[in-house]
């Protein structure tokens, strides 16, 4: 830590001592962000400070009593926080930007609401500064917004949600009474989870792919040990297959780079094979299909089989005289 | 009177001393007792690095945002009065924010889910800031409070991007608020040419987990966007750190870059794809496409999009199966013909 940033530490930890008086010292050093050792240190470092003439009363005055709880006496006029530094300004207007950006109903604009309030503190530059030149995921939030309306009600009253979604990993369009339990960001992307009707268990569904979202009057009771971080989006939940998919060399990179969770083994000639986990074979040829013939399935022989489907499908449309 | 202490332990003191000094002192106090206050930092009257000391302590106060200022003997009311330096005490402070529960249970949602991205340049300062917001709150505990909204709501802005672009961004966030130029190897996206880029760096965004940076590329002579997980061996302008290398143009805005389809990628001269997708899957392409399209025939729904990488559009269509396909240029048919063609006889091929 550089000599200010160890400045504005100091000038926390007087702040918060002042506003909690023989708080103990565990306490402080969390709500500071330093270890105990470290908050040690840093108390006579700010008893040795203070305005002139620097006798005794002009300096702070801090200190751990025998229990292990810290008190100040003085503390010059440094014991309030201090006004927010520029990259904390842009920090704070980035995060609110985000989610206020994001199309999530009532928490967008509640934290579009807290951005407007927030405003002179944050300064108007900061929040200039932002919109121009920083973003957090891109903002569609006509894509989501309407289908939030509904969920969010249904999470804030406990009420059961009827929804037509479609389900790309297996390619159908269906509806579905979902007891919505939380809703996630992840990656950019707005999720519902929650107990589907359909299926009898929890399920995740991406906001976008709803078409429609209704409220229905029927109640539920989100299980008390319900935990939304154990749903995150992108685990391949109950994959048993595996899947080996090769790339030519032109788009090894990128999908190196960028595919979903999956072992890369590189070949001689330049091109890769990605041995990837899954669940449901439709999933894997979509997301194969938009690499063309860049990508071939080498196994299993079930999803080369839907592959050849999903062409020969496809290729009907080109067919002489099928289109108009 | 000077500080009655052996020669102070370290810089940060004596930056805190200054603090205090000033905001205590209540009107303007001049170079020369301030120097009388600590003899052993800022030296004898003429000892010119002991008076660079003070310019760079100052420095320092005010990239931490502390409302330092000179005042002059004279005012604009032609006044006279003592000249000197004042640390405003109305500036100083943080106001107190009255925020609502659910407000600062908003506010913590949103800060808590970027200080979990590790590669978001502003990640200590985002902790300091949510710290003292804590102390500038009244009500119950924010924590508290997103714990109880968190169960409900959860962001996780997981980043994409491994560590050392986390250390990259740092650089490129710096230059960007310098206004430095830029200079870096980058492998082309669809080309997979590498070459040496020269960019005035204009913004940042974060897309799906990966963040790019947007700039004027001195190749192109065009604003272009840079996947910094491509970058490789950044530098940044080090000649004149304090002068600014170019303005960036009044009216740009970072989000009109981040929110560009790859259909839209800058890499040709525009064609008109005219393609179509299956009513009922039409809901799903409107958001893709930006456009709600217009009925066509047999239940088919027609959208018209200028491409600049209608490579893109070729993409998507595949991914779609046969609830979509692409009508014209012609040219752009044939190759979505000749592709299915490859990979079906491929995928049939035991």
């Amino acid at each position: 830590m550089d000599a200010t940033g160890r400045l504005e530490r100091l000038l926390l930890l007087l702040s918060y001592v002042r506003q909690h008086p023989g708080a103990h010292l565990d306490d402080v050093a969390r709500a500071v962000g330093v270890n105990a050792r470290e908050l040690k240190r840093m108390i006579p470092e700010l008893s040795l400070c203070g305005k002139p003439p620097f006798s005794p009363d002009d300096l702070i005055d801090i200190f751990i009593d025998r229990d292990g709880r810290v008190h100040v006496e003085y503390d010059q006029s440094l014991g309030r926080p201090m006004r927010f530094t520029r990259p904390e300004s842009l920090a704070l207007t980035v995060a609110l930007r985000t989610l206020a950006g994001s199309g999530a109903g009532p928490w967008a604009e509640a934290a579009g609401a807290v951005l407007e309030r927030m405003r002179a503190v944050l300064g108007a530059e900061a929040v200039a500064e932002v919109e121009q030149r920083f973003a957090v995921e891109a903002e569609r939030p006509e894509a989501v917004q309407d289908k939030f309306r509904v969920l969010s009600e249904g999470l804030s009253q406990s009420r059961t949600v009827e929804v037509v979604y479609y389900t790309a990993s297996r390619d159908e369009l269906l509806r579905r009474q979902v007891d919505p339990y939380a809703v996630v960001q992840f990656l950019g992307s707005w999720y519902v989870v929650g107990h589907d009707h359909l299926r009898g268990e929890v399920r995740i569904f991406k906001v976008e792919r709803i078409r429609e979202a209704t409220l229905t009057d029927a109640r539920f009771a989100r299980p008390a040990d319900f935990d939304a971080r154990h749903h995150l989006p992108g685990r391949a939940l109950g994959a048993a297959e595996t899947a080996r998919i090769r790339f030519r060399p032109d788009v090894a990179r990128l999908v190196a780079e960028e595919h979903p969770p999956a072992r890369v083994v590189p070949e001689a000639d330049g091109s890769i094979v990605l041995e990837l986990d899954f669940a449901h074979a439709e999933w894997v040829a979509g997301w194969v299909l938009p690499f063309g013939d860049a990508a071939e399935v080498l196994e299993p022989a079930s999803v080369r089989a839907l592959v050849a489907a999903r062409c020969r499908e496809a290729l009907a449309h080109y067919e002489n005289g099928s289109l108009s | 009177m000077p500080r009655p202490f052996e020669a102070r332990v370290n810089r940060t003191e004596r930056l805190l001393d200054l603090i205090a000094s000033l905001l205590n002192a209540g009107r303007p106090v001049a170079f020369e007792e301030i120097r009388a206050w600590f003899p052993d930092d800022y030296g004898e009257p003429g000892d010119e690095s002991a008076r660079r000391k003070f310019e760079r302590d100052k420095a320092d106060l005010l990239q931490l945002g502390i409302p330092l200022r000179y005042v002059e003997p004279v005012d604009d009311l032609g006044e006279e009065g003592p000249g000197g330096y004042v640390i405003d005490r109305e500036q100083f402070y943080l106001p107190e924010m009255r925020l609502q529960p659910e407000e600062n249970a908003v506010l913590y949602l949103a800060g808590l889910s970027l200080l979990d991205q590790p590669s978001f340049p502003y990640r200590e300062a985002l902790e300091m800031a949510l710290r003292k917001m804590e102390l500038r709150t009244s009500g119950p505990r924010p924590v508290a409070e997103a714990a109880l909204l968190g169960g409900r709501v959860l962001i996780d802005h997981a980043a994409g991007d491994s560590g050392d672009v986390a250390e990259r961004l740092r650089g490129l966030e710096d230059a960007l608020a310098r206004r430095k130029r830029v200079t870096f190897r980058y492998e082309a996206r669809y080309s997979g040419i590498e070459a040496e880029r020269v960019v005035e760096p204009y913004g940042l965004f974060c897309r799906q987990g990966h963040w790019a940076l947007v700039g004027h590329s001195r190749e192109r002579d065009a604003v272009r966007v840079f996947l910094v997980h491509r970058m490789r061996q950044v530098t940044v302008n080090a000649a004149s750190p304090s002068t600014a290398d170019f303005e960036v143009p009044s009216g740009f805005r970072v989000r009109d870059y981040a929110d560009v389809p790859a259909w839209r990628y800058d890499l040709g001269e525009p064609v008109e794809v005219v393609l179509e997708v299956r009513d009922d899957f039409a809901w799903l392409a409107e958001a893709e496409l930006r456009s709600e399209g217009v009925p066509g025939e047999g239940g088919w729904r027609r959208f018209t999009v200028e491409a600049t990488n209608p490579e893109a559009l070729l993409a998507w269509t595949l991914g779609l199966g046969a609830k979509a396909r692409i009508v014209g240029p012609a040219e752009l048919r044939s190759r979505m013909k000749a592709q299915l063609s490859a990979m079906l006889s491929r995928a049939e091929a035991s």
